[in-house]
């Protein structure tokens, strides 16, 4: 090769180079607009369990489907306003980065009417259309069962059709964004705790006055407890002596059932195990100071009447008919206090009766969790449930459909759960002590929304408090040397101020997005304190503040935070309260150099935790005392 | 460098326009000067293994860095998260090592006088130099990112299949910029190591020199522009113009730009990408004609 060849090929590869490189600039980087999936496929959030099972098939719901910049799983919003609310979030842009593709229901294709509850109702699903292209029709008719909905449609005719019937005004994309949002999320469950509480009072003052009612009969030796219920005028008490009693009871009047249990007597029924052994049926009956035993040992009535086009039909079947020491049926306003039940099936069984009061009750259920049933079921019944106690049986209480249940105060000794939540949402779980479970302390399942659980207790379960759902507060509880203390699977929740002590694991987050606000919590003595299996970096921290982990290294100049980001799923950081020597390799400089930008991407990153802002010392001293560590050891001045 | 090295790089010059072109010192051209003296620098770091060694220290740091920092499981742009304040301080290093001794080998062992009995001017002396060790230098800086790349192309990321994913903003496109930026960096700061290497006369001030460029170019300059900023003469308006003073701050900059802020979205702008790149222009030209001046007036 001569030198002039030899000069134009270098230079016609010089060239080449540096065009490429060049041009590496001036492409767009892969950024091109996806096309939109099926709805099925995507990480969907908004909806509970009971709303997408008892929805009729034709109720059209508006939706959203999202392609975030730095998340991989496309994400799916039930309703505008959900997704606009997540949006609204702090740091959701930082999470997700920024949507490069947004789609909407398309209405226009479809014969859209409101139905009586405003529910969009079609003849079939019309399609997607990109959100920047579409008309919003907002303030109509048109609900969810979240609230007011916002409907899209491609065309601005059919958007302007449908505000003729249903009211409302036709809009574009930005002003929909600009909208602000109103929707109760995890702060409206955190604001109601104390309101739900005085309410709860309340319907227990409510009950004072059926422990005061006259006596009207007092059952003699040798007659029946039936006979006197049936002989006493209505809003009287029947008395119930000392002495044992084997029959079955049904109250069908307004009457109080009463024996001698609150003054330390003892008036036993015993129904001979068979069947319930007391049946209520009447509004504003009370049963007091009683104990109860030889309750039949049948779970589920396959024979029970149930009306089989109810969606929740099976789990009637299956719940809701099983023999009970104490067995309410379509009575409101009925309370159960200061009775001792011996059961084999369910101590109490309420169904389709709101405002009951279960106090001070005792229940002593199955040894094996598998033979017995719960101590207290309450089926489409919300109500309160206090100051109680609960050995064994299968759940201690489950509630099933009772929005707005309050199951505070109790003891909870073994069985398969604690708290067993089914499709109930504004539940309040407060300061009940949890022990020596079988699956799981309080169990939410169903994906219900604003479940308050504050002030709880939890030790020795495989699972401590295991959430579902969204929007929901889990507070000031202690959870010590379980298997798992705490889950963090629903969404859109705060986690804040729980003592996780002496657990295996201390939280799994499992939520697939990343919405939730966990702080203020404390770490100690777990073999590892958080862990993550899938999604994407979640920050546990929020205004500068994050939780308390034992082992976390750095030095605070304010006392109240490490300058130091900590990762519990980090190899090393996961091992900083338990291993020597990770103290100095953490704070290797090749380690600072990965971690300074590490908060960059977060939504694409693999599953990983970090707290930017770990705290100096446990923020809630008096509740680590309860869980017998010494918060003196773990103050500020203590560890630096 | 060993000594066998430094003694087979005279060579160069004096051996083989005989050898290779058949003509007796025909008087070449500046373009037959200047490729005569970048085969020669180019055949210095082929022999030379601590460069080898070099780049391959490189490419295990940068893998190591990649998969430890979960980067590389999660894609382009993980990746370039990782490595960046990694790369602001190996690939100066690298560059360092590539130039510091390039001219002052050629001083110590007295072939600048040779050079001067040659038709050949400082500029071309320069000029092949440094284009002869910027091959070099590209390979070191591009052989362990290409490695890195094709570990996150082949490293599979744990999915739940069954949900719709998509690749977000996520792109090969954008490593590949990295890559290129990279090399830019590295050409920058081999610059200025060929200037520092034209400027001193032994081995014990040339390591001492090389190791103050460091010093100035990983710490120095950002130190000035962060007081210059806080203490004021440098007004909010003007910081993101006053950033290319500092070759690492321009190369942070438009790796944040042109990178990471593409997936990241909006805020204020990393960096202004024209700035950047005539700073780093600048510091290349800049540094050459020192280069240039030295071997000059340094005899």
């Amino acid at each position: 090769m001569n030198e002039r060849s030899q000069l134009v090929t270098i230079t016609l590869l010089a060239v080449v180079l540096v065009a490429g490189a060049v041009g590496l600039f001036l492409i767009d980087a892969g950024s091109s607009q996806p096309e939109p999936v099926r709805f099925d496929d995507t990480v969907t959030m908004g909806l509970t369990l009971e709303d997408e099972r008892a929805l009729p098939d034709d109720v059209d719901l508006p939706r959203v489907q999202v392609f975030y910049s730095q998340y991989e799983y496309v994400v799916g919003y039930y309703g505008i306003e959900a997704f606009t609310a997540t949006r609204a979030q702090d740091g959701h842009e930082q999470l997700f980065g920024y949507p490069l593709a947004l789609y909407v229901t398309d209405y226009s294709a479809t014969d859209l009417e409101l139905d009586e509850d405003g529910y969009p109702r079609t003849d079939g699903f019309g399609g997607w259309v990109d959100a920047t292209d579409a008309h919003f029709v907002v303030d109509s008719e048109a609900r969810t069962p979240a609230g007011e909905a916002t409907l899209s449609f491609a065309n601005r005719e059919d958007a302007d059709a449908f505000t003729a019937e249903y009211g409302g005004t036709v809009v574009d994309w930005e002003t929909v964004l600009e909208r602000p949002v109103t929707r109760d999320d995890a702060e409206t469950a955190r604001d109601r705790v104390d309101g739900q509480h005085a309410e709860a009072d309340q319907l227990v003052e409510s009950m004072v006055p059926l422990r005061d009612r006259p006596v009207s009969v007092t059952v003699d030796e040798g007659q029946t407890i039936q006979k006197a219920v049936d002989d006493a005028p209505d809003e009287t008490t029947v008395f119930v002596p000392n002495g044992t009693y084997e029959e079955r009871v049904v109250i069908d009047r307004p009457i109080t059932l009463a024996g001698p249990g609150a003054d330390g007597g003892n008036a036993t029924i015993d129904g001979g195990g068979n069947g319930s052994v007391i049946t209520v049926e009447h509004d504003d009956v009370a049963v007091v100071g009683l104990e109860v035993t030889g309750t039949g040992d049948t779970l589920t009535d396959r024979d029970a009447a149930i009306d089989a086009d109810e969606w929740d039909a099976n789990v009637e079947q299956g719940y809701g008919h099983g023999d009970a020491a104490v067995r309410v049926i379509n009575s409101s306003g009925v309370l159960v206090e200061d009775v001792t039940i011996e059961t084999r099936a369910n101590g109490i069984l309420v169904r389709d009766s709101p405002d009951n009061v279960v106090r001070n009750v005792t229940v002593y259920g199955s040894e094996e969790w598998i033979d017995g049933f719960m101590g207290v079921m309450t089926m489409r019944s919300p109500g309160v449930i206090e100051e109680s106690t609960f050995y064994g049986g299968r759940d201690n209480v489950y509630t099933h459909r009772s929005d707005g249940v309050v199951i505070r105060n109790n003891g909870m000794y073994g069985g398969r759960f604690g708290v067993h939540i089914m499709h109930a949402s504004d539940t309040l779980l407060a300061d009940n002590v949890v022990r020596e479970q079988e699956l799981a302390g309080l169990m939410v399942m169903t994906a219900p929304q604003r479940t308050a659980i504050v002030d709880n207790d939890v030790r020795h379960t495989p699972g401590g408090i295991r959430t579902s759902g969204s929007d929901s507060y889990v507070a000031r509880n202690v959870l010590a040397e379980n298997e798992l203390g705490l889950t963090t699977n629903a969404e859109t929740s705060i986690y804040e101020d729980n003592v996780i002590v002496d657990n295996e694991v201390g939280v799994r987050a499992a939520a697939l997005v990343p919405s939730n606000r966990v702080v203020g919590n404390t770490f100690i003595g777990n073999d590892v304190h958080a862990e993550t299996a899938i999604g994407s970096l979640r920050f546990w921290s929020y205004d500068d503040r994050g939780n308390y982990w034992e082992g976390a290294v750095g030095s605070s100049e304010d006392s109240v935070t490490l300058e130091r980001s900590y990762t519990p799923t980090d190899p090393v950081d996961r091992s900083l309260h338990r291993v020597d020597g990770t103290p100095t390799l953490t704070r290797a400089p090749v380690r600072d150099a990965i971690a300074g930008l590490q908060g960059t991407v977060p939504g694409m990153r693999g599953g990983s935790i970090v707290d930017q802002h770990p705290l100096c010392e446990p923020p809630q001293p008096e509740l680590l005392e309860a869980a017998g560590v010494d918060p003196d050891r773990y103050t500020c001045e203590a560890q630096t | 460098m060993t000594d066998g090295d430094v003694a087979k790089e005279t060579e160069g010059v004096t051996g083989t326009e005989t050898t290779e072109t058949g003509h007796a010192y025909a008087t070449p051209g500046a373009r037959g000067l200047i490729s005569a003296i970048v085969r020669r620098e180019l055949r210095t770091v082929a022999r030379t293994r601590t460069f080898a060694l070099l780049t391959a220290a490189l490419a295990a740091i940068l893998l190591g860095i990649g998969w430890a920092g979960g980067g590389m499981e999660s894609g382009y742009v993980p990746t370039v998260v990782d490595v960046l304040t990694p790369l602001e301080v190996l690939v100066p290093i690298v560059a360092v090592v590539f130039g510091y001794r390039a001219i002052l080998g050629d001083r110590e062992r007295g072939e600048l006088e040779v050079f001067r009995t040659y038709p050949i001017s400082s500029w071309q002396l320069v000029l092949g130099t440094y284009l002869g060790r910027a091959i070099g230098v590209v390979l070191a800086v591009t052989v362990p990112l290409t490695l890195v790349f094709i570990g996150v192309v082949f490293t599979e990321t744990e999915r739940l299949r069954v949900y719709a994913t998509h690749a977000g903003a996520d792109s090969p496109v954008l490593f590949a910029r990295l890559i290129v930026l990279a090399v830019v960096f590295a050409l920058v700061v081999l610059a200025i190591a060929i200037a520092v290497s034209a400027l001193v006369s032994s081995a014990r001030t040339g390591l001492v020199a090389a190791a103050l460029a460091l010093l100035v170019v990983l710490f120095g300059l950002d130190l000035a522009i962060i007081y210059g900023f806080v203490a004021g003469p440098l007004g909010e308006g003007s910081l993101i113009y006053a950033l290319p003073l500092s070759p690492l701050s321009a190369f942070r900059g438009l790796v944040l730009e042109k990178v990471i802020v593409t997936a990241a979205g909006t805020g204020p702008r990393a960096a202004s990408p024209i700035a950047s790149l005539f700073g780093l222009a600048a510091w290349t030209i800049g540094s050459l004609v020192v280069a240039t001046l030295g071997v000059e007036h340094l005899e």
